[in-house]
């Protein structure tokens, strides 16, 4: 590195070139060399370059969607009449015959586009721990966020928008630690955004003069290029007054990106963007949209969270909550899928549907249901995994895993290992120990990729 | 695979903790039959499945296979972590080792992964245990060939590795570190700090810079002690001096006097403290319930700094202040206040009948290992550590410490309320005040206690029938697990209920002595597999004391871990504290890696000066500001930021410090400089609590965390801090970590920071507000720009600056012609705000 920039400063030190375009081109060089966020190669060449990592907060019953089970009323082994199947009716996919909850009706019609696993086992059996086990692999200590991993391993495409974007209108449980970079260095971490106007802090001048701040910033510049011109091997000042030129990009380019105007009526009726739609995961069709969007222009991870932590579908006194929330994101995310596919953009993004445990067999309140650790549905699509596939049997009534359980541990390494990642190899040096997202455990799930 | 057999026996720790091994010799006179059919059918089964994990190199579960003399035997007490005995002469039934080999649980299984041993493996293993398990030595082995089994020596050579590791050593003698101080004089060397930096720069051929200018240097020290830019007269004070006497060194001297007799010292380095035990103003459970008395222990921390209390009695009293004499009511509460610091470890869940207690532990271990020894003790919940001389037993000497130790508890969903937090009034008046209903208050305790007892006893008992039972039979024995956790779950509502109701005294988020009482080795860190019982101790590799039989009948033994700890032949406390000085000072640490001082930490750059200064701190009676005045007064210290081209091609990360280390602003350094430009910083401290909501409206659920936020113009040290939910601000500047110890703060650069800068209210705000001032003060251009620069940057602007600044000025006046005043020169400081020269600390 000191070689080339001493190759350049000679090239310059006799021409008549201005100090400042010389410094300028160091800048360059110095970022290139240091910069965290420019994409870089993976272990091994893979199909999947980013991901759409949709969040389903609060335990979606997988009886009643994905795994749908028709019990009858009956005993279970605690002796009590409180056996409960899916309470919404269920039918087959046309094309490959996996069967779906009617609660699902988009979803079950793009099944043959989905790889679904019915023998995710959870990291614990109560929300916090459990969500942040879903997202960074461990359910008691703070760990980076699945997101941050990735961008820590492959950087990002676009350097005008943040690398790992959340878009959720209310915190899930375990709050900003879902999304947090945690010992990863912080430009790795979350950026929160808000569906609506302003969904990302500071992209909006207070005083709305574009005049005045581009003038501002002439300033800054002028006296910035000064100072380094003396200091110019630091390259975090370099870096630093790049960094004024992206954020003065990004307040075009983000505002763009979210923006959906620009989309044509058949892609908002596709989303169901303008439906009328009510309750938590109102906003869902904007998210999804947006996260097509985001991954168009190079973001390389997007989380979207559907409903915080508080209503969601946490339903223990009544099943039929979990229709209203599946009418809110059933077309979108079936949207998504369709739409990513006839842009040819699904084989290199991955989606990854997911919630932190599934439901119990048995009745719980009313007419609802308790936590359930042992097995529960989780759903991918795009990215190298087998379309129209099903992974793993439960029981007749939902309660045991049969055949081919699935670990968290396991699911990342595979989400990682479909990037080009080997997840053992992902690691970050803290406090005396190389930690991974997997931690010390993980399988690739082979049986899921195409 | 008998190799991993054995990973979960668990046989002697041998090398690291010998003291209650039995040795039981199985070498002796073994016959030439007996010695023949044990190399021929024995040690291989051994060497291909069992010594991966269980040799002198590993030693999983504490059990060896590689030495005759690490297997203890026959009817003695085994010293694996499960405490039962690998292999019992002629007992094959109750030799553990065959228990694990012919096991099918999951659990228990030896080799853990792959096919199980064979029938005929086995047959050989019992046919061998039966005649007496004999062992030939080791040494005697005449089949050279057997290269797989890792010879005595070599195993010992890897201890004495890690034993002889510099970390461990005790601190260079005074007379070697005279001598090699009085090695290196010259003009440059103004205090012995500068020699031992002299002589390795010059070791390596590198120039060193020259001083850096009064301004810069008056910042950067500013920074360092207070976290605060200098005020205006300082820097002028600075310059003059350093003017009319020809260097800074006197003018040093003085200001960093000055600035260690501010407040803002200790509000500084209080924060320093506070990132490293991290520090938070709520529990970090499910619902992040808020500790509305932990502000106590944070201005006791400052205090700490400010009245430069000697470390050793600082540490002391954090561990144990409540078991120390105390003369006064107030000393007795601020010591115990001072255990905070334990109280702080974090909480887990939201239920009280399966609260994680050894999770909580885990993280007071950790941290004080951290924190404390630059030692990642926590690595052997689970298994003997990796790479440093760390052993299950050690943990578990130090967990029946913190298990011997009441920890309060600050509520959690099903558990809405404070309990056993320390009074902070006279105890006969906290009694008084509680009288009517004290005796409601113990007998619920009682009867929660009871039946988190029967919990317990139940759910150890299901565990270790598991693996013998039907799919049914454990779907049962859970069903009545969970019914009897119920009823605690209802005992624990009620206690809280009681709780709720009762008036409450002033009190502080504190420890006390709970029963005492030696911990149980948890296999594979699983409360529920209990293993061998361990004395209380400190780890073997820093002295291995244990308690006095009448002390560990008696007490936690804090304070004697606390005088462990701070004891002066403990290589490890003082070094590490000046290490963490050093690294907030220059950038980096002498030891780069400054909470890991173990084998996979940095080795130090500097050894000797590191002893030095543990070896002056010691001396000083463990003064930290004796510390602070050795490093800013040294010249090291004064030497400009500036790059010397041919050094860079030596050493471009500045080793060996021929430079200083340009640093960026941390978070509360930025937002403290911003409100003071701005006019708007409350330099008082926060002496009262939060406004927390009170206690009996507290309903905070996993569903409904505690989210609330209490902004404030009072330095940022003084911050509501939450352990779930940071502030997006702290996020984007990279501020602590209040669930982990940082060791150091990221300097990271990001768009958003920069976004920051050009957009948010808050930095529009300051820039208004010293505009207003600006144009009050000073009536021509020039004077107003000399005064931004001035304040913003702490230095008098240049020419250029005046020049560019002043073009910037004349085509607003243009553009803004109809705008008031304020709002162009606003638009300066803003500029100057967003300056590289402004976030970084030359």
């Amino acid at each position: 590195m000191h070689t080339r920039r001493a190759a350049i400063r000679s090239l310059f030190s006799t021409s008549l070139l201005m100090p400042g375009m010389l410094s300028q081109l160091l800048a360059e060089e110095s970022r290139e060399s240091s910069d965290p966020m420019l994409p870089r190669q993976p272990h091994r060449p893979a199909p999947a370059k980013s991901v759409i990592f949709i969040y389903a907060t609060g335990g979606v019953s997988h009886i009643d969607t994905f795994d749908p089970k028709s019990t009858k009323q009956g005993r279970d082994g605690s002796g009590s009449d409180r056996l409960m199947g899916n309470v919404f009716g269920a039918q087959q996919n046309k094309k490959c015959g996996t069967e779906v909850s009617n609660i699902f009706p988009h979803m079950r019609d793009v099944m043959d586009e989905v790889c679904l696993i019915r023998s995710m086992r959870a990291s614990h059996f109560d929300h916090s721990e459990a969500t942040l086990g879903m997202h960074t692999g461990s359910p008691t200590f703070a760990r980076p966020s699945m997101g941050s991993w990735v961008s820590y391993g492959l950087g990002t495409f676009n350097q005008n928008l943040p690398s790992f974007v959340v878009i959720a209108p209310h915190l899930p449980y375990g709050g900003t630690q879902v999304y947090a970079s945690d010992f990863l260095p912080a430009c790795h971490q979350g950026t929160r955004v808000f569906p609506g106007d302003d969904p990302i802090a500071n992209l909006r001048s207070p005083n709305g003069g574009a005049t005045l701040q581009q003038a501002e910033l002439g300033l800054t510049d002028a006296l910035n290029r000064r100072h380094f011109a003396e200091r110019e091997h630091d390259s975090a000042l370099a870096a630093r007054i790049k960094s004024f030129e992206t954020a003065f990009q990004m307040q075009l380019a983000a505002p763009e990106a979210f923006d959906l105007n620009s989309e044509p009526e058949h892609v908002r009726r596709l989303y169901g963007v303008d439906r009328k739609v009510k309750g938590p995961g109102a906003d869902f069709a904007w998210q999804c949209l947006v996260a097509r969007r985001l991954v168009e222009r190079g973001v390389r991870f997007i989380e979207l969270i559907d409903t915080g932590s508080r209503p969601n579908w946490d339903s223990h006194g009544e099943m039929n909550e979990h229709a209203e929330l599946a009418y809110n994101v059933d077309q979108p995310m079936a949207a998504l899928i369709l739409d990513l596919k006839q842009r040819g953009m699904l084989d290199e993004t991955i989606i990854l549907w997911a919630t932190e445990f599934g439901r119990t067999p048995t009745k719980e309140g009313k007419n609802g249901r308790g936590h359930h650790r042992d097995c529960f549905s989780v759903w991918l699509a795009g990215g190298g995994f087998k379309p129209g596939h099903v992974h793993g049997v439960t029981d007749e009534i939902g309660k045991y895993t049969l055949e081919d359980p699935v670990e968290v541990h396991d699911l990342h390494a595979t989400v990682l290992h479909q990037l080009g990642m080997d997840h053992e190899r992902l690691t970050f040096r803290h406090a005396g120990r190389d930690f991974r997202l997997t931690d010390v455990h993980g399988r690739i799930v082979t049986e899921l990729l195409t | 695979m008998l190799h991993s057999i054995l990973r979960a026996i668990n046989v002697p720790l041998l090398a690291l903790s010998a003291t209650n091994l039995v040795f039981c010799a199985f070498s002796g006179s073994v016959g030439a039959d007996e010695f023949e059919r044990f190399e021929r059918t024995v040690r291989p089964i051994l060497a291909e499945h069992c010594l991966e994990c269980h040799s002198d190199q590993e030693r999983n579960g504490g059990l060896r296979l590689d030495d005759p003399v690490a297997v203890t035997l026959a009817g003695e007490k085994s010293d694996t972590d499960s405490g039962r005995a690998a292999i019992v002469a002629g007992e094959p039934d109750e030799s553990e080792l065959l228990k694990r080999v012919t096991s099918t649980s999951e659990e228990n299984r030896m080799p853990p992964d792959g096919p199980q041993l064979s029938d005929e493996q086995i047959a050989a293993l019992r046919a061998w245990i039966e005649s007496g398990a004999k062992w030939p030595a080791r040494m005697s082995s005449t089949s050279g060939s057997d290269q797989s089994l890792p010879s005595a020596s070599m195993a010992s050579e890897e201890q004495l590795a890690r034993q002889r590791h510099w970390a461990f050593q005790p601190l260079a003698s005074a007379e070697q570190l005279r001598n090699s101080v009085q090695a290196s004089e010259s003009n440059w060397v103004w205090n012995e700090v500068d020699g031992f930096i002299q002589s390795e720069r010059e070791r390596h051929g590198l120039q060193v810079a020259a001083d850096a200018n009064p301004y810069a240097l008056a910042r950067r020290v500013a920074y360092s002690l207070t976290g605060l830019p200098p005020s205006t007269k300082q820097v002028a004070d600075f310059a003059q001096a350093a003017a009319s006497t020809g260097d800074t060194r006197a003018a040093q001297t003085q200001l960093v006097d000055e600035l260690l007799s501010s407040p803002t010292y200790g509000e500084r380095w209080g924060r320093h403290w506070m990132d490293w035990v991290r520090y938070a103003d709520t529990a970090g459970d499910n619902s992040d319930y808020p500790i509305p008395q932990a502000y106590l222990y944070r201005n006791y921390v400052i205090d700490a700094f400010n009245n430069d209390l000697p470390y050793d009695r600082f540490l002391t009293e954090q561990l144990a202040g409540d078991l120390l004499p105390a003369d006064s009511l107030d000393e007795r509460n601020r010591q115990r206040i001072a255990t905070g610091y334990l109280a702080m470890a974090r909480r887990f869940g939201s239920l009280v009948e399966r609260y994680p207690w050894h999770l909580t532990i885990e993280d007071t271990i950790d941290n004080m290992g951290r924190t404390m020894l630059g030692l990642t003790l926590a690595c052997a919940r689970c298994h003997d550590h990796k790479f440093d001389p760390i052993s299950t037993r050690d943990y578990y000497g130090m967990y029946g410490i913190f298990a011997s130790t009441r920890y309060p508890m600050p509520g959690l969903e099903l558990f809405q309320a404070q309990q056993h937090f320390v009074p902070l009034v006279p105890d006969e008046e906290a009694r008084a005040t509680l009288a009517a209903h004290q005796s409601k208050i113990d007998a619920l305790s009682a009867e929660l206690q009871k039946k988190l007892d029967v919990c317990e006893q139940r759910a150890l008992e299901n565990a270790k029938r598991q693996s013998e039972c039907t799919l049914d039979e454990q779907r049962r024995m859970n069903d009545e697990l969970d019914g009897l956790l119920i009823k605690a779950r209802k005992a624990g509502e009620n206690l809280a209920a009681a709780i709720r109701e009762a008036p409450s005294v002033p009190d502080a988020y504190a420890v006390q002595d709970d029963q005492p009482r030696d911990a149980r080795i948890q296999i594979k860190g699983e409360p529920t597999r209990p293993g061998a019982q361990v004395p209380r101790k400190f780890p073997d590799i820093l002295g291995g004391q244990q308690l006095d039989e009448s002390i560990a009948a008696a007490s936690s033994g804090r304070l004697q871990l606390a005088q462990w700890i701070t004891h002066r032949d403990n290589p490890l406390t003082a070094r590490v504290i000046v290490n963490r000085i050093w690294q907030r000072h220059f950038g980096t640490g002498l030891v780069a890696s400054t909470s890991d001082f173990g084998l996979r930490g940095d080795q130090p750059t500097h050894p000797l000066l590191l002893d030095w200064l543990a070896s002056e701190l010691i001396r000083s009676n463990w003064s930290l500001k004796h510390i602070h005045r050795l490093i800013l007064n040294s010249h090291t210290y004064q030497l400009s930021s500036r790059d010397i081209d041919s050094n860079l091609a030596i050493d471009p990360a500045n080793r060996w410090y021929w430079k200083a280390n340009r640093q960026r602003l941390d978070a509360e350094s930025l937002r403290d400089t911003l409100l003071l430009i701005g006019g708007a910083l409350d330099l008082t401290p926060q002496s009262t609590p939060h406004p927390f909501p009170k206690m009996k409206d507290w309903k905070f659920t996993q569903h409904h965390p505690f989210k609330d936020d209490y902004p404030s113009d009072k330095r940022s040290v003084y911050l509501m801090t939450k352990r779930l939910t940071a502030k997006p601000y702290f996020q984007t500047f990279d501020g602590a970590d209040p669930n982990v110890c940082t060791s150091d703060r990221d300097q990271s650069v990001t768009a958003l920071q920069a976004l920051y800068f050009v957009n948010d209210q808050f930095v529009h705000a300051q820039a208004e507000r010293l505009a207003d001032v600006m144009v009050k003060a000073a009536e021509s251009d020039t004077e107003r720009i000399e005064f931004a620069v001035e304040k913003i940057l702490c230095r008098p602007p240049t020419r250029e600056d005046v020049e560019l600044i002043q073009a910037h000025v004349t085509k607003l006046k243009l553009q803004m012609a109809s705008r008031p005043e304020r709002e162009l020169w606003a638009s300066v400081n803003r500029s100057l705000m967003r300056l590289n020269e402004f976030m970084y600390i030359d």
